[in-house]
């Protein structure tokens, strides 16, 4: 019986030391487990974070996607619109300014890149190739009235430079008369009145190349003029 | 009809050559007159 006694007492005693230790260590696992926990749902919180973004950048690149599509689509609706533009713009010289600045807002809304691939498809002119709603017939004679048009622009072109040809000598001469006044009277130094004869030579040689320019031109113009009355259209009856 | 049409171009070509040489020479000739200002 008092064996028992000592026996039951010594497993209490054994029991009270161990418990408190054992509380403590699930304590501390408790503790660490829910350090874990935070730091798992930290985790989960920051990569739920990190894939709403991923979805929202997604989301706009998509979107960015779709808008590119829908340019691209009205892009080719406005090249349609530009070849009917054209073809008004052959129609009426007075719209090019129009057609410039919308121009200039495409590219603007393109960005650089489209704007180069315009560039590139802009090389060379697209007479005879881009007619729009034009038949054969009103093309060709579209094309002859602007030629003629054209013609008579540089011919009033070779009329003005005519006329600065003809006050050009007229200066010379007077730059002439000055510089012999001068010598005569010795207002001026030999070398600064040599100076000046180099310049009115320079500017006499000028004039001749102008007066050269003008008459060989004329003869090229009169010359197309003349094939362009040779050219056949058909006209409206 | 085509041909018409290369043959107007043609024209406009040699025009637009006339227009510019005329245009460059004008230019120098005025340039060198400015300098007659100053004599």
């Amino acid at each position: 019986m008092k064996n028992q006694m000592i026996y039951a007492l010594a497993v209490m005693f054994l029991l009270a030391i161990s418990l408190p230790a054992e509380a403590q260590a699930q304590g501390k696992s408790k503790v660490k487990k829910e350090q874990v926990q935070k730091k798992k749902d930290k985790l989960k919180k920051s990569k739920d974070e990190v894939e709403g973004e991923v979805e929202e950048v997604e989301e706009e690149v998509e979107e960015m996607q779709d808008k590119a599509k829908g340019k691209s689509g009205e892009r080719g609706k406005s090249s349609e619109n530009k070849g009917k533009n054209k073809d008004a713009k052959e129609k009426d010289g007075d719209e090019d300014y129009d057609d410039d600045d919308d121009m200039e807002t495409d590219d603007e809304e393109k960005g650089p890149k489209v704007k180069k691939e315009k560039d590139k498809s802009n090389k060379g002119n697209a007479y005879g190739k881009n007619k729009g709603d034009l038949s054969g017939k009103e093309f060709g004679q579209q094309r002859a009235a602007m030629a003629k048009e054209r013609l008579k622009e540089t011919e009033e072109q070779f009329q003005e430079k005519e006329e600065v040809l003809v006050r050009g000598r007229k200066k010379v001469e007077e730059a002439k008369e000055r510089v012999k006044k001068q010598r005569e009277e010795r207002t001026s130094d030999e070398e600064i009145l040599k100076q000046k004869e180099e310049k009115i030579k320079k500017a006499e040689e000028k004039l001749n190349e102008l007066e050269d320019t003008i008459k060989r031109g004329k003869d090229r113009i009169k010359k197309q003029s003349e094939a362009m009355k040779e050219i056949k259209i058909p006209q409206d009856q | 009809m085509e041909k018409a049409i290369e043959q107007v171009e043609e024209v406009e070509q040699q025009v637009e050559e006339a227009s510019e040489e005329l245009d460059a020479k004008a230019k120098e000739a005025e340039e060198a007159l400015m300098e007659l200002d100053s004599i």
